[in-house]
């Protein structure tokens, strides 16, 4: 539908490398600053004349993660934590905030437990167990060198289909190999299912939903409510322009916000949502953390395989040009969510996609939708093969409630087979209830048996549940 | 003898035959031609080096055009290089340069 020509990503190429000259003067204008904070020889300039000194840059990343704790009251607690540790640089330096906020005066320590979730993906992408293995082991040295007694915990993807309670944790000897905790069953399962979605964006929408569910999963198993993620301010302003594209613009609070607590067993929480990748690197540099790199589904490298890559690269070259992309993406991004949040969390059970637990963006209240977009343009494109069209009469059009797309063809509108403007995954009955992006990954997938069975099972129940309330509905009066 | 100090992180050094650190001869950065003359070597003879000599696979997710790509972080001694002068800095001996990649990972 949307193709790129090769011949406008070599313009666009072309336009990047002119861009460099004028980059590199404004470099010669910044040398040598010294500190906005301190006055001391700068070490990192972060934007405009923000320009600091290697302490104080890691003074203001701490106080970051202690700002968001503190807006959301999670810093009164002494309560347990899961901190999802993926061995990266933005996970490690979450650690590093951590150990800052819980060490040091009793006046000013949190009271926080830290319990450390490493979650080994190398089954979605059919990596041998060796290297699983080798991956695994360093990942938790990396942990382990914090030198925190923190519980250090670890997982694979694949047990999202384990119904049995999870082992998670492991005797850990420095200098030998930690085994994966795993299962062939639960492996195969997850190999089908990788392989019954089609593209490289399926497949890693798929991971990312099969993570936050076993995350989910094995909060629960530990009675813990509150999940610290290490997303970054540049992650999630790639992780907006994504969203946005795949037509899942309702979710964008949810999954770009400082919190979400959707899910009243399980409170997601991003500490370094202001915290830029810049920051984090040079936090980690100047504290000595290290980070070690882990191969994950998203391929290195192919810049075009999957909508989250090419949205990557576009966002990091426009940043390397206009510096307040990311910031500027993100603001915008809070507006979007500021005037959505507020609704989520009145409605009912029906408003609520039934898989991810996200608003639902179906319903014919809101016209902004990425479904009614579509729909919009199937029908204005039936139209346009007949002649000029007006743009207002389609819209008024669909507002009078005439869902015909208006060509000739038997059966339009024709709410019985589906009619030939309505998508092929909407007939399904039970595909009413999912929102339009997972209704997208439905259609993906093919074969919905093949998802974890509580997924399946859930959205069974939930559907059943909303059968009996309608049946009984009239009794109710 | 001379040497400077070149590490990985962050996912370049995959780039690199996973190897995390390396020491280069200072003469050796500028190559054959730049080591009788008393020339000036900079960030940007390094680039060069790098691509030249020890850049295993994929130059275009190190470099791009003759500067290094966006969203790859260089560190010269504890010090963001945009504060450096960037792709001018002049290379003393000693110096330890870093690069850090800043895409991907969480
Ligand atoms: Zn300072
Ligand atoms: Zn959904």
């Amino acid at each position: 539908m949307c193709q790129v020509e090769e011949e406008d990503l070599e313009k666009v190429a072309a336009s990047e490398a002119l861009a460099i000259p004028g980059e590199s003067l404004k470099i010669s204008d910044i040398s040598e600053r010294p500190c906005i904070k301190c006055g001391a020889p700068a070490a990192i300039h972060l934007r405009d004349e923000d320009f600091k000194c290697g302490a104080c840059l890691v003074a203001s990343v701490n106080q970051k993660f202690r700002i968001v704790l503190a807006k959301y009251k999670i810093s009164s607690s002494k309560e347990r934590v899961l901190v999802a540790f993926s061995g990266g640089p933005a996970s490690s330096a979450l650690l590093g905030t951590l150990r800052h906020a819980t060490s040091g005066s009793i006046y000013s320590r949190l009271f926080l437990v830290p319990v450390i979730l490493y979650i080994d993906e190398g089954a979605s992408f059919e990596l041998p167990l060796e290297e699983r293995k080798k991956h695994l082991t360093s990942v938790m040295e990396a942990a382990d060198s914090s030198g925190s007694a923190w519980l250090l915990l670890h997982s694979s993807l694949e047990m999202v289909f384990s119904s049995e309670p999870m082992q998670l944790t492991s005797e850990f000897v420095g200098g030998t190999a930690l085994d994966v905790h795993t299962d062939t069953h639960c492996i195969e399962r997850l190999g089908k299912l990788m392989r019954s979605v089609k593209t490289q964006t399926g497949k890693e929408e798929i991971a990312k939903l099969l993570r936050t569910t076993l995350m989910r999963k094995i909060a629960r198993q530990l009675s813990i409510s509150t999940l610290f993620l290490g997303d970054s301010v540049d992650r999630l302003a790639v992780q907006l322009i994504t969203n946005t594209a795949l037509g899942k613009g309702k979710r964008l609070p949810l999954d770009l916000g400082y919190l979400d607590a959707h899910d009243p067993i399980c409170t997601i929480v991003r500490p370094l949502k202001d915290v830029t990748k810049k920051e984090i690197a040079m936090f980690n540099a100047v504290s000595e953390i290290r980070s070690v790199e882990v191969p994950v589904i998203q391929s290195v490298g192919d810049t075009r395989a999957s909508v989250y890559s090419f949205t990557e690269k576009f966002v990091f070259d426009l940043q390397a040009g206009f510096p307040q992309t990311v910031t500027t993406l993100c603001k915008t991004g809070d507006k979007l969510c500021s005037v959505t949040a507020g609704k989520i969390g009145k409605k009912a059970e029906d408003d609520f996609c039934e898989f991810c637990l996200g608003p639902m963006d179906s319903s014919e209240k809101d016209s902004c939708t990425a479904e009614n977009s579509i729909a919009l343009s199937l029908r204005l494109s039936a139209l346009l093969k007949k002649g000029p069209v007006d743009l207002e009469d389609v819209m008024s059009e669909r507002r009078s409630g005439i869902s015909s797309c208006g060509s000739k063809d038997v059966g339009c509108g024709d709410t019985e087979t589906g009619g030939c403007c309505q998508s092929k995954e909407k007939k399904q009955p039970e595909c009413d209830r999912l929102c339009y992006s997972c209704r997208w990954m439905m259609a993906e997938l093919g074969d919905r048996t093949l998802l974890p069975d509580d997924l399946a099972s859930e959205l069974d129940q939930r559907g059943r549940r909303n059968k009996m309330r309608e049946s009984i509905k009239e009794f109710l009066l | 003898m001379a040497v400077i100090h070149v590490e990985f992180a962050g996912g370049v050094e995959l780039l690199f035959d996973n190897v995390k650190k390396l020491t280069i001869p200072l003469e050796c950065v500028g190559g054959d031609t730049a080591s009788k003359e008393n020339k000036i070597l900079t960030i940007k003879d390094l680039l060069q080096r790098l691509r030249q000599s020890y850049l295993k696979q994929r130059p275009e997710l190190f470099l791009q055009g003759d500067s290094i790509k966006p969203g790859i972080l260089v560190v010269i001694n504890d010090c963001d290089w945009e504060l450096m002068g960037g792709p001018d800095y002049a290379l003393a001996p000693g110096d330890t340069v870093v690069f850090i990649s800043t895409l991907h990972g969480g």
